[in-house]
């Protein structure tokens, strides 16, 4: 069985947002490879403990964090808020899709090649050919391979988040954070993205939310309950 | 909330929303009524062939075409000159600025906003005295004056206009480019501002509207009833408003004033002209970013 370096690890992690405190003093040490999940009861801030990784609540402003967040990226582990790691490279190693998909309104070829246009990469070729690569990889590209050129807004809930997955592994991450990717989705779409976790298991560490019990048995290396601020390993 | 209550607020609600069409309709047909049959060549032209005016060989004195030429320039050297620093502003105060920054903005802008053109025509005015006693003979009442005026009197509506659009971006909408790694100016630039085209264009078109009609800052700032074809930006000019204004006030005989209501008719057209521009402009750039 091999073993996996630490992908993610926080020490004596605090957070506040918005007054609230979400966290308190966790201390956790991650596995790269693994699918983990988190779960607890809805307002709890599930969705902003994983905005602590990529950094995402700054958006917002109000939060309040405390602690250390060290994650794996390029071979070593980065203290993502004390090592000046520059944000936008952070956010292209650490993916996010969120519960509501949302695709840009724009064609399906231009949301793919959107996060390598933020790098300033234009050949076309190689935006092409990875772009089929990843439509391949979510089982999408036999469904909308021959319009590419339609407004995503266009596709079923199902179809458009697998683009944003899509469009989410266009940058390779090392570390995909999924914020009840499945909610918004028929029986049928939930398999296929978990179909589609289980491809990336071993490559890319996930870590996901998830209200569903099920899924958590079906795909979860391990399972964190966030209650009370603090994590608590049930799987 | 019962059923004949609630008809009855939709039926007030479509009235409402009919009403200003309908004035619009009555105005423009009243135009056409009285200054429908002045609409001829000889209206912009005189007796100048219109070749011969548009390239400059002859001087029309007595049409409205350096009028025309006037307002229409006069409302492009405005937008110049409003049209960056308004979206900037917007940006600025969407993005960028922090809570008090953004109330103490806003309030500064609510209040140019509300101030009477007037009032910033006389200021553009006590500009032009000042410029020609530090520069005799050089300067006075001219185009640029009248521009930066008029520039100023639209760059709220365009500041707020471009605030509002951008604050009416959904947070989905928002965060899906600083998600895939897209920096505050890349998300700007190439998701909020994008996706919000139409308000924007639509705020545009407003300060077009408002920099057209506008004849208290001009009359004030450089707009002459009769001055011919203007050679440079610092040159005294005519301008449809200021000609409309000029003879509902002062005209002589019903055929004068049937060319003041051709007058309205011709800028009442060329508005509408910079609007359909815009709106081409929108919908090319809204294809583009969409496809």
């Amino acid at each position: 069985m091999p073993t996996f370096p630490t992908a993610i690890s926080t020490q004596q992690l605090s957070f506040r947002y918005g007054g609230v405190p979400i966290l308190h003093e966790v201390d956790l040490a991650l596995s790269a490879g693994k699918i983990i999940a988190i779960t607890g009861p809805s307002g709890i801030g599930k969705s902003t403990l994983l905005s602590i990784f990529n950094r995402l609540w700054e958006e917002n402003g109000d939060g309040r964090l405390q602690g250390q967040v060290k994650l794996r990226l390029d071979g070593s582990m980065v203290d993502i808020y004390q090592d000046a790691y520059p944000l936008d490279t952070l956010r292209r190693k650490v993916g996010m899709v969120f519960q509501t998909p949302n695709p840009l309104p724009m064609s399906i070829a231009k949301n793919l090649a959107f996060p390598l246009r933020l790098m300033h990469i234009k050949d076309k070729g190689l935006i092409t050919t990875k772009s089929e690569e990843m439509l391949r990889k979510v089982h999408l590209l036999d469904e909308v391979g021959d319009r590419l050129q339609a407004n995503a807004t266009q596709l079923s809930g199902g179809q458009q988040q697998r683009l944003c997955i899509a469009r989410s592994l266009m940058l390779e991450q090392e570390i995909l954070l999924l914020d009840e990717p499945t909610s918004s989705l028929d029986r049928q779409g939930c398999l296929r993205i978990e179909a589609l976790l289980h491809e990336l298991r071993g490559t890319t560490t996930i870590l996901m939310v998830t209200h569903y019990q099920d899924q958590v048995q079906r795909i979860a290396d391990l399972c964190y309950e966030l209650r009370e601020g603090r994590l608590h390993q049930t799987l | 909330m019962n059923r004949a209550t609630e008809r009855g607020l939709t039926l007030l609600c479509w009235l409402c929303g009919l009403l200003p069409l309908a004035i619009l309709c009555i105005v423009i047909c009243y135009l056409l009524v009285r200054g429908g049959s002045s609409l001829n060549l000889a209206l912009i032209f005189d007796r100048v062939p219109a070749m011969d005016a548009l390239l400059g060989h002859q001087q029309v004195f007595d049409g409205l075409f350096p009028a025309l030429c006037g307002t229409t320039m006069l409302v492009l050297l405005t937008l110049a000159l409003a049209l960056i620093p308004g979206l900037c502003g917007g940006i600025y105060l969407a993005e960028y600025a922090s809570p008090l920054e953004r109330r103490i903005l806003g309030l500064l802008f609510d209040i140019i906003a509300g101030l009477p053109s007037i009032v910033i025509g006389l200021a553009g005015f006590s500009l032009s005295i000042l410029l020609h006693r530090l520069f005799p003979g050089r300067f006075g009442p001219c185009m640029l004056l009248s521009a930066m005026a008029l520039a100023f009197l639209i760059l709220p509506y365009l500041v707020r206009s471009t605030q509002a659009a951008l604050n009416s971006i959904p947070q989905s909408l928002r965060i899906t480019g600083p998600a895939l790694g897209a920096s505050k100016l890349q998300n700007i630039l190439l998701v909020l501002l994008p996706s919000r085209i139409q308000d924007i264009i639509g705020g545009i078109i407003l300060a077009i509207g408002r920099a057209a009609e506008d004849t208290a800052v001009i009359m004030l700032t450089g707009a002459v009833a009769s001055a011919g074809m203007f050679r440079s930006l610092l040159d005294q000019y005519e301008a449809l408003p200021f000609y409309i204004y000029y003879i509902s006030s002062q005209y002589t005989d019903a055929e004068e004033l049937q060319r003041g209501f051709g007058a309205a008719l011709v800028l009442f057209t060329l508005c509408g002209l910079i609007f359909l521009l815009a709106l081409l402009v929108e919908q090319g750039f809204s294809r583009r970013w969409k496809r």
